[in-house]
C-alpha cells in the first residue's frame, strides 16, 4: 500500500536533530533498541538536548525509551514504535512529494 | 509551517545520511561478536598446533563445530524475527568449498592449509567490507597481509604467529567495529 501523502510536514518530526533519531531509529529492524549512549554518539549530540528530543518524541507516541540497570548501571534503550515508523514514513513522503513537484515544474 | 523545495532537500539528506550511518554501525554491532569467536578459535587452534604439531588438526576438528553453531546462535540473537539461517548455509559453503579445495590442490605441508583458510577469510571480509563498512575491510586487509607476511618470513614460526596476531587481529577486529 503507498504511503499517503500529507499536506503539511509532520511538525515534531520536521526538526533537524529528531528526523536524524528517526531515520537513524527507522533503519533498525522492528525488534531493535538502541542504547541512548550509542544514539548519541551515532548523532553526535549532547546529552542534554537528545534527551529533550527524545521526550518530544516520546510524547508524540514515536519512540519508546526504556530505563533499567545492568550490573547496577543505569541503562536507557531506545526505540521507534509502529506509530512513529507510518509517522516518518508519511512525512518523508511529503518532503519527496515536494521535490518531485520541483522537479515536474 | 511552510517548508520549502531546498528544505525538503536538505533534509531528504539527513534522512539518508542517517540511516545510511545506522545501518552501518548495526553492520558493525552484528558482525563483532562473530569476528572475536573466530579469533579466539585461531588463537587456541593455531597455539596448540605450534606447540603440538602431531595433533596439530584436533582443535579445528573440535573448535570448528563449536564455533559454527556459536555463530548460528549470535546470529539467530541477532537477527530475532529475521532471516538467520544464512549463517548454517554460508559455513556449509565455506567448509565445502576448503575441503574441494583441498582435494584438489593436495597441500603437502599442513602450513599451507594454514594459510590458505585466513586468506579465504581475509578475502570474504574484503568483499563484505566494500558494501558493509569500511572497518570490515581494513579487518580483513590486515588478516590477509600478516598471514602472507607469517607464512614467508617466519614459517618456523608461523602457527604461533597466526595464534597471537591472526588470531589477535580478527579479536581486535570485533572491539574495533564495537568502538563505533
Amino acid at each position: 500500500m503507498d504511503t499517503p501523502i500529507m499536506d503539511a510536514p509532520d511538525e515534531v518530526i520536521h526538526q533537524s536533530l529528531r528526523l536524524r533519531i528517526m531515520a537513524t531509529l527507522n533503519a533498525l529492524p522492528a525488534t531493535d533498541q538502541i542504547e541512548f549512549t550509542r544514539l548519541r554518539a551515532v548523532l553526535a549530540a549532547t546529552d542534554g538536548n537528545l534527551g529533550a528530543h527524545l521526550t518530544t518524541l516520546e510524547t508524540a507516541g514515536y519512540v519508546t525509551v526504556e530505563k533499567d540497570f545492568v550490573a547496577r548501571k543505569p541503562r536507557t534503550r531506545v526505540a521507534i514504535t509502529e506509530k512513529g515508523r507510518a509517522a516518518f514514513s508519511r512525512h518523508v513522503a511529503y518532503l519527496q512529494s515536494l521535490i518531485a513537484g520541483a522537479s515536474a515544474a | 509551517m511552510s517548508v520549502t523545495q531546498q528544505d525538503a532537500a536538505e533534509a531528504l539528506r539527513l534522512v539518508h545520511d542517517a540511516g545510511t550511518r545506522s545501518e552501518l554501525l548495526r553492520g558493525y554491532q552484528s558482525a563483532s561478536p562473530h569476528l572475536i569467536l573466530w579469533g579466539c578459535v585461531y588463537f587456541v587452534a593455531y597455539a596448540f598446533g605450534y606447540f603440538w604439531p602431531t595433533q596439530a588438526g584436533l582443535p579445528w576438528i573440535v573448535l570448528v563445530p563449536i564455533a559454527s553453531i556459536g555463530d548460528v546462535i549470535i546470529g539467530k540473537r541477532d537477527r530475532t524475527g529475521g532471516d538467520w539461517t544464512i549463517f548454517p548455509i554460508l559455513f556449509c559453503t565455506f567448509l565445502a568449498f576448503i575441503i574441494g579445495t583441498a582435494f584438489i590442490m593436495q597441500p603437502h605441508d599442513p602450513k599451507q592449509m594454514g594459510a590458505f583458510v585466513p586468506l579465504l577469510v581475509a578475502a570474504c571480509y574484503i568483499a563484505l567490507g566494500v558494501g558493509a563498512g569500511k572497518r570490515i575491510m581494513y579487518t580483513g586487509v590486515a588478516l590477509g597481509v600478516l598471514t602472507l607476511f607469517g607464512f614467508f618470513a617466519l614459517p618456523a614460526f608461523f602457527l604461533l604467529w597466526m595464534a597471537v596476531v591472526g588470531g589477535g587481529a580478527l579479536i581486535l577486529g570485533g572491539l574495533w567495529l564495537r568502538q563505533v
